[in-house]
């Protein structure tokens, strides 16, 4: 093993020598720290950063309570029944049963929904079909109104054959 | 009281089980907190990241893998996407800004001469650790500080090994680097 090998296995799997992948390199690097300054003064400084890490990791570092009250707000929300302080007894799936779905997520949109449709029937009964409209002389009116209307048809029909002679003619031939 | 494993009680945190989630946020939001705070180097980034995480524990329960991985190593990974969203939300972010207001304080229960020679290590660390790009930053935290495989670090931030590997020894580079300058600097005044 030279330096550069050696540097380069210190960055990659760091001080801690029993953490090397093989071990035939960790037998090697152990013979060439012996030998080596340059790789004994690399080997410390790596050694005192990992400390520094394992320092900070021995500071027993606490979550802050307002952190700790935030998170523990987050079950309580979603839970509608809080769940009895036994491991043993069965889990409620109150938030997931169904009928507290629909009553949670799906009612409101009903209600969205159902508004509009509400509001077209009663705008129906209110301006489009009153009683008034339904006595005979409006329907005698609507009748009317359709004859003239087939009428109409009938005189167009024949002022075309007025225009188009020849189409008539056609027409009498195909049909004779 | 029956002691139940994290896997037992994250069964029971998928059945919407209040008070084993409760008991899962006691034994693992320290470290979490610690990690999420080394990593952002932000105590109020910190605290938001960790809220977001168990968030996600509670709504997403289920798409924990009982045995695949262990559940340490899932909240870290749910934690460090967080951080990764984070980062890219803040436009403007900026390491050397974010760890300026670091406060990182030593623990009040050390005597005063012990507490201030520990705030010195501390500090020490902090301003190593500003000097780290994000994902080796991360990557060393998580090896030599939360005591994760390189396996496991792979697994939390999405890379292989070799990758992983590689990018602990660029860290590992950066920071002897930053560490080389902070003492000549020092020396200098």
């Amino acid at each position: 093993m030279n330096i550069d090998q050696f540097l380069t296995h210190l960055d990659t799997f760091g001080a801690d020598l029993d953490q090397w992948s093989d071990p035939l390199e960790r037998r090697e690097a152990r013979a060439f720290l012996l030998q080596s300054l340059e790789a004994r003064q690399a080997f410390e400084s790596a050694q005192k950063l990992e400390a520094l890490f394992i320092s900070d990791a021995q500071n027993s570092h606490k979550a802050p309570k307002h952190v700790l009250d935030a998170i523990n707000k987050i079950a309580q929300a979603h839970a509608k029944q809080p769940h009895a302080n036994n491991d043993n007894a069965p889990v409620h799936l109150t938030a997931n049963q169904p009928t507290s779905w629909i009553a949670r997520e799906y009612w409101p949109t009903a209600t969205a929904a159902a508004i509009p449709l509400i509001l077209s029937f009663a705008a129906g009964v209110g301006f489009g079909l009153q009683p008034s409209d339904f006595d005979e002389g409006s329907i005698e009116y609507a009748d009317i109104n359709s004859w003239v209307y087939a009428d109409s048809l009938t005189e167009s029909t024949i002022e075309f054959s007025a225009f188009f002679p020849a189409a008539q003619e056609g027409l009498d031939n195909d049909a004779t | 009281m029956t002691y139940l494993s994290d896997d037992q009680l994250m069964l029971k945190v998928v059945s919407q089980c209040a008070d084993s989630f409760t008991e899962l946020v006691s034994r693992h939001v320290d470290a979490l907190h610690a990690y999420a705070y080394r990593l952002s180097g932000n105590p109020s980034t910190a605290d938001d990241l960790v809220q977001e995480t168990w968030v996600k524990v509670w709504t997403h329960a289920g798409s924990y893998k009982v045995g695949r991985v262990k559940l340490s190593t899932w909240l870290h990974t749910v934690l460090h996407n967080k951080f990764i969203d984070h980062v890219r939300k803040q436009s403007k972010f900026s390491r050397s800004e974010d760890y300026a207001d670091l406060a990182l304080q030593a623990p009040a229960s050390f005597e005063p001469e012990q507490q201030s020679q520990q705030q010195d290590t501390i500090d020490e660390f902090a301003q190593l650790l500003a000097q780290v790009p994000e994902n080796q930053r991360a990557a060393l935290l998580l090896v030599h500080r939360q005591g994760f495989s390189i396996g496991e670090t792979a697994e939390i931030l999405n890379l292989s090994s070799t990758a992983t590997q590689s990018l602990l020894a660029r860290g590992r580079r950066t920071i002897r680097s930053a560490d080389t300058n902070m003492r000549r600097e020092s020396h200098e005044h």
